[in-house]
């Protein structure tokens, strides 16, 4: 599942991230394989949205929350 | 010994660095709550003693040594060139405590270029409150760096920072990410071209000038492909290694305490539902009294 389609407060784990560059950044911010990440927050109009990653809060526009794939735990 | 000792301060956006650049030097630039307030290097001074001076520089936030806008440019070139002026004796690397691992991907990046670095712990306060707490005795072990726990706005902890600052015997060059699975040939080569004694540095900085239309770019990115070297392998490699130290550290650093949650007032549920419904209960009654003043 891609990371743009979490519902609220849900929590899911990233397995992938599509794209080199973005790949990267996140990787630097803590968006790792493995990670868990739960959806906290959507901006009015639907984009962007916060996700909370590890122990802080992270927010990402929603094109490039879509190239990010998790599998969702709860 | 040196009677000047030139410090930059590093670190992650948003984590206290001009806080902190305040308080050693008694100035007064502007400090936000959000990302991105210091977008030029700054300088200031602070004596340490009576013979030793700290010449301190404020540089703006990143999150790694690739750096993606142009104020992360700022740090990176200070950081990067020994032949720089700017080029800093020591590093104060401020973390936030309450973010500690993301913090340090960027410490460990660092303290490989080559340059002493001392942690200092900012926000700690935050963290206890998540429930997080750290025993800067064993961080600093695991870590092999001196640490010490801050509080940047309070000046708590200045004092012990400037005696660290001024010690120079305690701080010490150390590496983090071994560079064992790369080609020796491809990092002489690249150390070579960069004119860099320090590999890790060579190969990021050549990583870096990749993208660019220059000569060194060309041969740099000859030498790449000579040796069927992907840059972009590499850095994530290099993050999810550095990441795996840091977790160990992280976690070895943490120090339990039994029911911290609940045994404090701030966090108790009740006590915040108490909260709520007096002040929403205040608010309700304030309504109908403020519009009857309105009327009358």
């Amino acid at each position: 599942m891609k990371l743009s389609k979490l519902a609220y407060n849900q929590v899911a784990q990233v397995k992938a991230i599509q794209g080199e560059e973005l790949s990267l950044k996140l990787f630097e911010m803590g968006v790792l394989p493995g990670e868990e990440v739960e959806l906290e927050n959507i901006a009015p109009f639907g984009d962007p949205i916060a996700i909370r990653v590890g122990e802080y809060k992270m927010c990402l526009r929603l094109s490039d929350a879509e190239c990010v794939e998790v599998t969702v735990i709860k | 010994m040196k009677q000047e000792i030139t410090v930059a301060l590093a670190g992650n956006p948003n984590s206290g660095k001009t806080s902190l650049f305040n308080a050693l030097t008694g100035l007064n630039h502007k400090v936000s709550n959000f990302p991105g307030t210091t977008v030029d290097k700054k300088v200031g001074y602070c004596k340490l003693t009576s013979e030793i001076k700290a010449q301190i520089i404020d540089l703006p936030g990143t999150y790694s040594l690739y750096p993606k806008s142009t104020d992360e440019l700022v740090t990176y070139d200070i950081l990067r060139n020994k032949a720089e002026t700017d080029f800093p004796d020591l590093v104060l690397f401020i973390a936030d405590a309450s973010n500690l691992k993301r913090n340090l991907l960027l410490l460990t990046q660092v303290a490989d270029l080559g340059v002493p670095v001392i942690l200092a712990l900012n926000m700690v306060d935050l963290a206890e409150r998540k429930g997080i707490f750290y025993d800067m005795d064993v961080l600093s072990e695991t870590l092999n760096i001196p640490v010490v726990s801050i509080n940047a706005r309070n000046k708590k902890g200045i004092d012990q920072i400037k005696k660290l600052i001024a010690n120079q015997s305690l701080h010490k060059k150390n590496t983090y990410l071994s560079l064992d699975n790369i080609d020796t040939k491809l990092l002489d080569e690249i150390c070579e071209i960069t004119d860099k004694k320090n590999a890790y540095a060579a190969l990021q900085y050549a990583i870096n000038v990749s993208s660019f239309a220059t000569n060194r770019a060309k041969q740099v990115n000859a030498v790449f492909e000579k040796h069927n070297f992907k840059s972009k392998n590499f850095q994530e490699n290099e993050i999810l290694k550095r990441y795996h130290l840091i977790d160990e550290a992280v976690r070895a650093g943490k120090k339990e305490r039994i029911s911290s949650n609940t045994s404090r007032v701030g966090n108790c549920l009740v006590f915040k539902h108490f909260v709520f419904s007096v002040s929403s209960n205040f608010f309700v009654e304030r309504i109908p009294y403020a519009v009857g003043r309105a009327w009358v």
